[in-house]
């Protein structure tokens, strides 16, 4: 069979630099590569980012292809998916991946239906074999579906960027031979543009997508700690949730309850103050990474499914973490 | 002389002018026979649907019919309104049956027979009888106009027709009187003195000094003013909202039968291709008439819960509304005006969105409408289409919908966790080749609820001590579809449905016990709509049987105030209030204290209809207002026998800062007592 085996990765830049995700899925492009027996190639649209060969070749891609313009700087939907269909349409790899970012959950369907190939969507898993076979969570994660992809031709995934980590292993320095191509888009009629980027802001981020979340529960008691509260999650970047009694209290409006009755949240940290873990809200953070509860009570069932549990009044700790975090700063400031 | 104890039918008008007055009849009648004819258009014709008077259950609507029809028995649970309809209902139910015993010999066994029966004695009690209906229905007149110009209960609407139907029925009685009184006055029979009512205007007159000429001809006048307003008063009806002198008794009879406790279901979900109502020709024409059946009462508003806790639903608005989009399809239809019409056609929105999911369906619109209109069920079927035909609803009611439809339970658990509130009580399985005498049915909230699998626990255990054979489904247990269903997602009910009649078809058993009363409200009277007949208890009737019959026995003494908590599904819905009651009596020294509401009138804990999973609609929050008002009994327990108003109450509880107050499930406190 002289069928090509070269599987293919999609990186993305954030601040002028490859993002740790895409670093991470060119390891895992190795891995496979390694299994299929053929090579690796990434590509990458957009503006140049300083030892990008060197990186994409220690990591374990032969080539890079590297397609820049002006008006590849921002990610332009079109555009991006004309360019990358007529670059896989000659090349014709055997697996092309991205990692489920927003921009790679976007861009690859558009391709997939392009190429009229099959694509799976945020992958957690993916498996050589005699048919290709890619896990990934359905039913909100609660249940894993093995789709195998009998299709000839490309296949196409994404990954679910929270399961690439970047290989521990110690990579012998190389180069990546890079193809630099500059396309000509004069005569693209673009209907999407990017005129700009606003920075989510913690307090008015929807905390369905908050990253960090400090979450409130009656245990709060009054606005006058909401403060306390108020001024903490501002120092760690913290969106702030709760639960119904604090909704109802009218401390927070209902975008911002969290459980049965609202919102189902996956921060990587959720700090509960003065919550007691009643089911009808822990139902909402399932999905939280680390869990971090300060409760007065030793009892409460909030403390069974944390990772940190700490038994002391919240008017107490919080003030000695803000102090802290000051300190930090301050230290940092005088460096 | 008793013969003379009688009087003139035509007196001082003439008997010639009898074909006059028939005219006069035969004119009313054919206005008031075109007014429901033109009615039964709209009844019939609005609707797209079939609808057929069913006649089964005679013995059950005529019953209904006499008792909350003509005794009023619905109505007279409110001492004033009550008796004040009342009043007017059998008074003039008696004037009439006077008027027709009038026409019997006037116009049958006088001129046929040549009998005339009404003298002597017969004819003084007939006076007596009339003259005391003719002034109940005055007092009932006059309690009304009080009613509803003086005390103006927040509950009336305001309607310039309401008070020209009461003046016009004044105006009829007094009109009566007057007459009798004028005419007792110029034959000044002593014996007349039985017609109370006109005895006393004759009185009047002789101190006025009336001369007999212009009385004579007040009299004529009178006579006349008095038929002609009493015609006109029965060509009205089918105008105004006297109607109801028709629609509500028809309604009786037509509803009697329908329980509240079981919803229609869709039948042939692959056939139809519209579910619910999005617009009132979707209402089917028994629904329509429960509209016209409605005459504003608010009886409905003042025992509705989300009104009371001021939430954006009025039971009452609710029909008032839909009776409006009614009347303005039916006559842009009656126009002409294309079966589409502009304004009443294809329209959104019949109610708002937040009313239709206001409502907890705790059926107390339905228990309290003195003439059988559920106004939750109307509600229920907007609910259905905004479900199944536009889906729109909150997006936390959509992970609910998932989770059942993935794990099979309200709590997106999945059946491998459903054995492990029995972990350590060792409860037997039924399955295929293992049976039992009676199947528990645990529940989602007594499977997977951190509070509720403890009383799921506490009852295997009580079981177990009581030594009844039981068993548990265990992995193969399933929701039971009742909030679904409430929430208006039929077809994932009827799914479930049949998924678990399937399941029980197989298996043998002689009794389902439930844990929960809205499973154990599903599984006894909505499954049989899929014709499955399980014999299914509550377990307080299940506890209640296992003392009586010394299998369980109270030993200790408990000095406690308790307040019993009525669950909608239990007490409203299937009757059962006085099991726990009992229960909880056979425990000396306990008191046992009555919220306000109770039985079957008891107070929705603001988790029904779906609500355990959907958030708060503005206003105050339901379960606080019931907590509240069972603390108006000082009680320092509050129990139930229900898992979702355990949650609410122990929450309401918290939120309003009451210590030491406790909420226990009746079996805790059963286990107890032990």
């Amino acid at each position: 069979m002289t069928m090509h085996r070269d599987v293919w990765v999609l990186l993305e830049a954030e601040d002028k630099k490859i993002k740790s995700s895409s670093v991470a899925l060119i390891d895992e492009g190795r891995r496979l590569a390694v299994q299929l027996g053929g090579g690796l190639t990434a590509v990458f649209l957009g503006q140049t980012v300083e030892g990008m060969d060197h990186l994409v070749g220690t990591h374990g891609a032969s080539n890079l292809y590297f397609i820049h313009d002006e008006t590849l700087h921002q990610y332009a939907p079109e555009l991006y998916e004309r360019l990358l269909t007529q670059l896989l349409l000659g090349k014709k790899p055997y697996l092309v991946m991205a990692a489920a970012t927003s921009l790679g959950s976007d861009l690859m369907p558009r391709v997939a239906a392009k190429l009229k190939a099959p694509l799976v969507s945020n992958c957690v898993e993916i498996r050589v074999g005699e048919d290709m076979k890619f896990i990934k969570p359905v039913q909100n994660g609660r249940l894993h579906a093995t789709v195998v992809c009998k299709a000839p031709g490309t296949k196409m995934a994404t990954v679910d960027p929270d399961v690439l980590t970047i290989a521990k292993e110690e990579n012998q320095p190389k180069i990546a031979e890079v193809t630099e191509m500059r396309p000509d888009t004069e005569g693209d009629r673009l209907s999407i543009r990017v005129t700009g980027f606003l920075k989510a802001d913690h307090r008015t981020i929807d905390i369905s997508e908050a990253e960090i979340i400090v979450a409130i529960g009656r245990g709060v008691g009054s606005e006058e700690n909401f403060k306390i509260i108020q001024e903490f999650a501002d120092r760690i970047g913290a969106a702030i949730g709760g639960t119904r009694p604090a909704v109802d209290a009218g401390i927070l409006p209902f975008e911002r309850q969290i459980g049965q009755t609202g919102k189902a949240v996956s921060p990587k940290l959720i700090i509960m103050c003065g919550i007691s873990g009643a089911m009808e809200f822990t139902k909402g953070i399932e999905n939280a990474r680390t869990k971090v509860a300060i409760n007065m009570d030793r009892q409460s069932r909030v403390f069974k499914s944390v990772d940190l549990g700490i038994v002391d009044d919240l008017n107490r700790v919080i003030p000695q973490i803000i102090e802290h975090i000051d300190a930090m700063a301050d230290e940092e400031k005088g460096q | 002389m008793e013969h003379m104890w009688t009087r003139e039918i035509f007196w001082n008008v003439g008997a010639d002018k009898k074909i006059v007055v028939y005219c006069l009849a035969v004119i009313a009648l054919g206005f008031f026979s075109y007014g429901i004819y033109r009615r039964y258009f709209l009844w019939r014709k609005v609707s797209r649907n079939k609808g057929r008077i069913s006649f089964d259950a005679l013995g059950k609507r005529v019953r209904s019919l006499i008792i909350d029809g003509l005794f009023q028995r619905r109505l007279l649970r409110e001492y004033y309104p009550g008796l004040m309809h009342a009043f007017i209902l059998w008074g003039f139910f008696v004037l009439f049956l006077g008027t027709l015993t009038i026409a019997l010999q006037e116009d049958i066994t006088s001129p046929l027979m040549g009998v005339s029966f009404l003298k002597g004695y017969f004819y003084l009690l007939y006076k007596l009888t009339l003259n005391i209906a003719g002034l109940l229905a005055m007092a009932g007149i006059l309690m009304a106009l009080v009613r509803r110009y003086i005390i103006r209960p927040d509950r009336l609407s305001r309607s310039a027709e309401q008070g020209v139907i009461l003046i016009w029925i004044l105006i009829i009685l007094v009109t009566g009187f007057m007459l009798e009184g004028l005419r007792i006055y110029s034959l000044k029979n002593s014996w007349e003195v039985w017609s109370i009512g006109g005895w006393i205007v004759s009185e009047i007159l002789s101190r006025l000094n009336a001369q007999d000429f212009s009385v004579l001809y007040l009299h004529k006048v009178l006579w006349w003013a008095h038929l002609i307003i009493s015609f006109g008063f029965l060509a009205y009806i089918p105008f105004s909202r006297l109607i109801h002198l028709v629609t509500s008794p028809a309604n009786i009879f037509i509803n009697a039968p329908t329980s509240q406790a079981v919803l229609s279901p869709i039948v042939n979900f692959d056939a139809s291709g519209s579910f619910g109502v999005s617009t009132v020709k979707d209402f089917t024409p028994r629904q329509i008439f429960d509209f016209d059946a409605c005459t504003q009462c608010g009886r409905c508003q003042d025992n509705c819960p989300a009104y009371i806790s001021e939430k954006p639903l009025s039971p009452k608005k609710v029909i008032e509304e839909l009776k409006a989009r009614w009347l303005e399809t039916g006559e842009l239809m009656k126009e002409g005006n294309g079966v589409e019409g502009k304004r009443g056609g294809e329209n959104d929105g019949l109610l708002d969105e937040d009313v239709i999911w206001s409502c907890t369906l705790c059926m107390a619109c339905a228990e309290s409408c003195p003439v059988y209109i559920s106004s939750f069920e109307k509600i229920m079927e907007l609910r259905r289409s905004l479900v199944l035909m536009k889906s729109t609803f909150f997006p936390e009611i959509a992970t609910f919908f998932r989770d059942v439809e993935t794990f099979g339970d309200t709590f997106g658990r999945g059946r491998a966790f459903r054995e492990d509130w029995a972990i350590g009580i060792d409860v037997k399985k039924i399955s295929d080749g293992n049976q039992a005498d009676i199947l528990y049915w645990v529940g989602c909230q007594g499977t997977f609820h951190d509070r509720n699998n403890l009383i799921a626990g506490t009852l295997a255990q009580l079981f177990k001590a009581a030594g009844a054979d039981f068993g548990i489904l265990g992995k193969e247990e399933y929701c039971c579809g009742d909030p679904m269903r409430r929430i208006g997602n039929e077809y994932l009910f009827q799914k479930t449905a049949q998924r678990n009649i399937e399941l029980l078809g197989r298996l043998n058993f002689n009794k389902i016990v439930t844990y929960c009363p809205h499973c154990f409200n599903t599984l006894k009277n909505e499954y049989p709509q899929f014709g499955a007949h399980f014999d299914v208890i509550h377990y307080t009737e299940f506890l209640r049987d296992l003392i009586r019959a010394g299998n369980l026995k109270i030993t200790k003494n408990m000095e406690k105030r308790v307040a019993y908590h009525d669950p909608c599904y239990l007490a409203r819905a299937n009757d059962i209030y006085n099991v726990p009651r009992e229960i909880l009596k056979s425990i000396p020294g306990m008191r046992l204290v009555e919220p306000e509401r109770a039985k079957r009138k008891t107070f929705c804990c603001g988790a029904g209809g779906g609500h355990m999973w959907m958030r708060e609609i503005p206003g105050k929050k339901m379960n606080e207002v019931r907590v509240k008002e069972i603390m108006n009994g000082q009680p320092e327990i509050i129990t139930t026998s229900c898992p979702y108003c355990l949650i609410m109450f122990e929450d309401g509880v918290k939120s309003l800062g009451l210590e030491g107050i406790k909420c226990l499930d009746v079996c805790e406190i059963i286990r107890d007592a032990l």
